[in-house]
């Protein structure tokens, strides 16, 4: 027994494991480093080469052609003929499409994830969640499919009932429906997480209050749960904002604008990078990366005011 | 008594409200499938995309017999060569005469190829353009596939040489991207696996929980928030420059698309493991610690093994958003749908087919809709699975 234990207690093995693990958690760190230094790299790549187009000369049919920032910043055109590049009415035109998904989407998801949790009896509101889990599974190039196949279709029929000629029914209402069928599944999985945190003793007492289920449900647990639920919005938004193929399927990429005609077509940033890309060289090519700037920057300035408002709502009870 | 009306409206309100994810959910799939259905087959699914055409011609009708007719609707049968021939339309819109049966001893089984003299079968299902023939007189007859299906059989009747027919397989195919989709898997889990993994490991069993380790984890979360299309300008202007010098390719290629991928997947793995990560109960680590092993061992022979239904879970999160993956894809490899799919070329994966098709001029609703089910069955049942798996993890 005394010559077993000695004969494993060996310092040369001991220090050959101890610098193993060094070995293994420097590249562990390493590969580590490497993952997360991928933000960085995306940053600084498309920043480069986003802001060619403002300082570089683009020579096209023998001119040479720069793109203003401040023309393209606030521009209410967007034309691929050179140098008249404007994005200010797509900004405009994405946050619009954004707002009108939220407001479609917000109150289906905010109910169904009330009815998921407080309502329904344990096997439907299983059923439901299973359902809402295959919707947000669905790939978005499908909802776009869906989006030209149904939505534009019903959208034609409504602009035909107020008189409006649309373009076959892609317009600002089509985009808006799809990104509002797209977001629903986020923002009721968060809305579902936060209702289910709600302590069960506010409802009680609300209960013994004498206010009825309902009530219950609508001004105790909804208020208690709108902190969560805020939450879900912004993940909502985030990935509104960033919808790229769906929304280019549907848009219609309008030339100029604002519209905020329901049955006019819209544009949007991503809508923009993605529609008619053919060269990968030139102005053309570019400026998409300028717009991808653009939209990193939207995305994270409603980032910002959206958390500011949730951090207000949060305060308030 | 108002109360109660209150109350009912409330609860109708979110009943109504309640059902909209279910209808879409039905709508989505009533469409796709009776849309899609018509054309899905496994010869789709093994068929390529472009038309091979033939050019061919044949000996003199040597045997002259009278062909057994078989028959079919909406079909004309020439017993002179012992094909039926229909009216069809192609993925164009296009009239076409497609061949809907030939029989055992037809001529059209051994045609000969004009350029290079060998020997070529005319199968089922292809189209005949354009017929110039002899007959017995020696004459020229003309059969074109814009005069129909029938005016074809009246020609094919009265000859007895094909000088020169050109005909030409349907395409519509996908299984080129099919292939790509699976080589994309193959490829992006071998390289984004074994870096999430090991960020998750790193992050949650062997840093210490300071500052810098909680710096990277949200440099990580920040990642997952970015639109996949900022990934497919990152790999349009990193990974396809790097990879078209490592394999001499020009353009796109799948290296650069599976090293796109990549790094959309890495915080989905990276949270999926390190989630799985969490659930394994300390006393494990410790005990293997008090036995005497390394933290590396542990981490190989105990933390790892024990995480492995967390990172299965991980790997079916990842398959699923490859396979429906397209802004990223569309900038990182491009749209160009190819048969033969290479390393080094543009290829598509199911989802920008999708888009290629949708985006042409004449935009196939049809078949759009026909790689949607495949994607959308995929697609579920990943996520079915996936749900099954992470219901078997909580068992600790």
């Amino acid at each position: 027994m005394d010559y077993f234990v000695r004969k494993h207690i060996n310092e040369k093995q001991i220090r050959k494991k101890i610098i193993m693990d060094k070995i293994v958690k420097n590249i562990f760190m390493f590969i580590t480093l490497l993952c997360a230094s991928v933000i960085l790299l995306i940053i600084l790549f498309i920043a480069i080469k986003g802001i060619s187009p403002f300082i570089k000369d683009y020579i096209i049919n023998d001119q040479k052609y720069r793109v203003n920032f401040y023309r393209f910043i606030s521009g209410d055109t967007w034309f691929v003929a050179p140098n008249i590049y404007g994005i200010g009415f797509i900004i405009l035109n994405t946050l619009y499409v954004v707002f009108l998904s939220l407001i479609f989407a917000i109150p289906s998801s905010v109910l169904t994830s009330l009815f998921i949790t407080k309502i329904a009896k344990k096997r439907l509101s299983y059923i439901l969640i299973v359902i809402i889990e295959l919707l947000a599974s669905i790939p978005s190039i499908v909802y776009g499919v869906f989006g030209i196949g149904i939505i534009t279709k019903l959208v034609k029929g409504l602009s035909n009932l107020f008189n409006y000629q649309s373009a076959g029914g892609i317009s600002t209402l089509t985009t808006s429906l799809v990104l509002a069928i797209m977001i629903m599944p986020t923002i009721t999985m968060l809305s579902i997480t936060s209702i289910k945190a709600v302590k069960q003793d506010i409802e009680n007492g609300s209960l013994a209050l004498g206010a009825t289920k309902t009530q219950t449900n609508f001004k105790v647990v909804l208020i208690s749960a709108k902190s969560g639920i805020f939450a879900g919005i912004i993940l909502g938004v985030g990935r509104a904002l960033g919808e790229a193929t769906a929304v280019s399927m549907v848009a219609g990429n309008a030339g100029s604008g604002p519209t905020f005609n329901l049955f006019a077509t819209t544009r949007t940033l991503t809508s923009t990078m993605l529609m008619g890309l053919k060269e990968t060289t030139g102005l053309d090519y570019d400026i998409r990366f300028s717009v991808g700037i653009i939209l990193i920057f939207v995305i994270l300035i409603t980032n910002v005011i959206l958390n500011f408002i949730k951090r207000k709502i949060g305060r308030m009870s | 008594m108002k109360r109660k009306q209150k109350d009912l409206i409330l609860n109708g309100i979110t009943y109504l409200f309640s059902s909209f994810g279910m209808i879409v959910l039905l709508a989505i799939i009533i469409f796709i499938f009776s849309k899609g259905y018509k054309l899905l087959s496994f010869d789709l699914l093994v068929s390529d995309y472009y038309e091979t055409i033939y050019d061919t011609r044949s000996e003199t009708n040597p045997n002259f017999k009278e062909y057994e007719n078989p028959n079919q609707n909406n079909s004309y049968f020439s017993k002179n060569w012992g094909i039926a021939l229909k009216d069809s339309f192609n993925k164009e819109n296009e009239k076409v005469v497609v061949i809907t049966y030939i029989d055992e001893y037809s001529p059209f089984r051994n045609m000969i190829d004009t350029n290079n003299n060998n020997y070529v079968e005319i199968k089922i299902d292809q189209q005949i353009n354009k017929i110039i023939a002899k007959d017995i007189n020696d004459l020229y007859l003309f059969g074109l596939s814009t005069n129909g299906a029938k005016s074809m059989v009246e020609v094919l009747d009265n000859t007895v040489k094909i000088e020169n027919m050109i005909t030409a397989t349907s395409g519509g195919g996908i299984r080129g991207s099919i292939i790509t989709t699976l080589y994309l898997i193959l490829l992006t889990l071998i390289l984004a696996l074994p870096l999430g993994i090991g960020a998750a490991i790193y992050l949650h069993e062997l840093s210490n929980e300071n500052k810098a380790t909680n710096f990277l984890r949200s440099m990580i979360d920040m990642l997952s928030g970015v639109p996949s299309i900022i990934f497919g300008l990152l790999g349009a202007i990193v990974f396809i420059p790097f990879t078209s010098k490592i394999l001499n390719a020009n353009g796109g290629n799948l290296l650069s698309g599976a090293l796109t991928l990549t790094i959309i997947l890495l915080p989905i793995i990276i949270k999926t493991t390190e989630e799985a990560l969490m659930t394994i109960p300390n006393d494990y680590r410790q005990a293997s610690l008090a036995l005497g092993s390394s933290q590396t061992q542990t981490t190989f022979k105990v933390v790892i093994p024990n995480a492995i239904p967390g990172i299965l879970t991980a790997t079916l999160l990842s398959i699923g958003r490859i396979i429906g993956e397209s802004a990223a894809l569309i900038y990182a490899i491009g749209t160009s749908i190819k048969d033969q799919v290479f390393l080094s070329e543009k290829s598509t994966t199911l989802a920008v087919h999708i888009w290629s098709l949708m985006s042409g001029e004449n935009p196939n609703l049809e078949l759009a809709c026909t790689i949607s089910i495949i994607i959308l069955i995929v697609v579920f049942l990943l996520s079915m699975l996936t749900k099954y798996i992470s219901k078997k993890i909580t068992r600790f």
